[in-house]
């Protein structure tokens, strides 16, 4: 869950600044869930997007990007998310360890693509957000 | 599992308090019947996880 702090983003959410896991069944579609959830614990998200998987924790992971508005969920703490390198291997393995901060860096890359090619997003984005995304540089098929 | 809990006695040994954390750093303390209520409404609501009163109780640990 991401938003906007002073032109920096911030991850925040129910979670605070550890990632927030949730339980997808598998009658379940995981777009809805995280909708759902986000949208029950602190309002109407902007965006909710699907940015890489991976297997971890005994299952596969979908990572989703989850932008709010910049005053959003005020109670949630947040904190500020810097840059990292990207997790890589071979071109057809996936890299066997990733760090939580490399995985928002590949989402907020796929940001930046959807920011540049999708409507939805393009709409919804601020102009702030618009301008953050612009240093992260594109790269939307990359496994992660 | 996402969530453990910590089972023991007060000092008077008169009720037993539990402490039940989830991985997220969501943290319960009361009786047994308040800690499975709060944290399994917690794995529902945060982590659409449907937690059992025994996958709560059996982790315990001391409080």
């Amino acid at each position: 869950m991401l938003r906007l702090k002073d032109g920096v983003p911030e991850l925040a959410g129910p979670c605070g600044p550890e990632p927030w896991y949730i339980e997808v069944g598998a009658d379940e579609d995981p777009v809805e869930v995280v909708s759902r959830l986000s949208a029950n614990l602190l309002g109407p998200p902007l965006l909710a997007h699907s940015t890489s998987w991976r297997r971890a924790r005994g299952g596969v992971i979908l990572t989703f990007i989850v932008v709010i508005a910049d005053e959003q969920a005020p109670d949630f703490e947040g904190v500020p998310v810097g840059r990292a390198e990207l997790a890589r291997n071979t071109a057809t393995e996936a890299a066997r360890s990733i760090a939580a901060t490399q995985v928002i860096e590949h989402g907020l890359r796929h940001l930046s693509w959807l920011a540049k090619d999708d409507p939805a997003a393009k709409s919804v984005l601020s102009n702030d957000w618009k301008h953050l995304l612009e240093g992260y540089v594109p790269e939307p098929f990359q496994h992660l | 599992m996402l969530i453990s809990a910590g089972m023991g006695e007060s000092q008077s040994g008169s009720a037993q308090i539990l402490v039940a954390r989830c991985d997220c750093g969501f943290e319960v303390r009361g009786t047994g019947d308040e800690v499975v209520e709060r944290m399994q409404d917690h794995a529902r609501n945060v982590h659409n996880m449907t937690a059992t009163r025994e996958q709560v109780l059996d982790r315990a640990t001391s409080a």
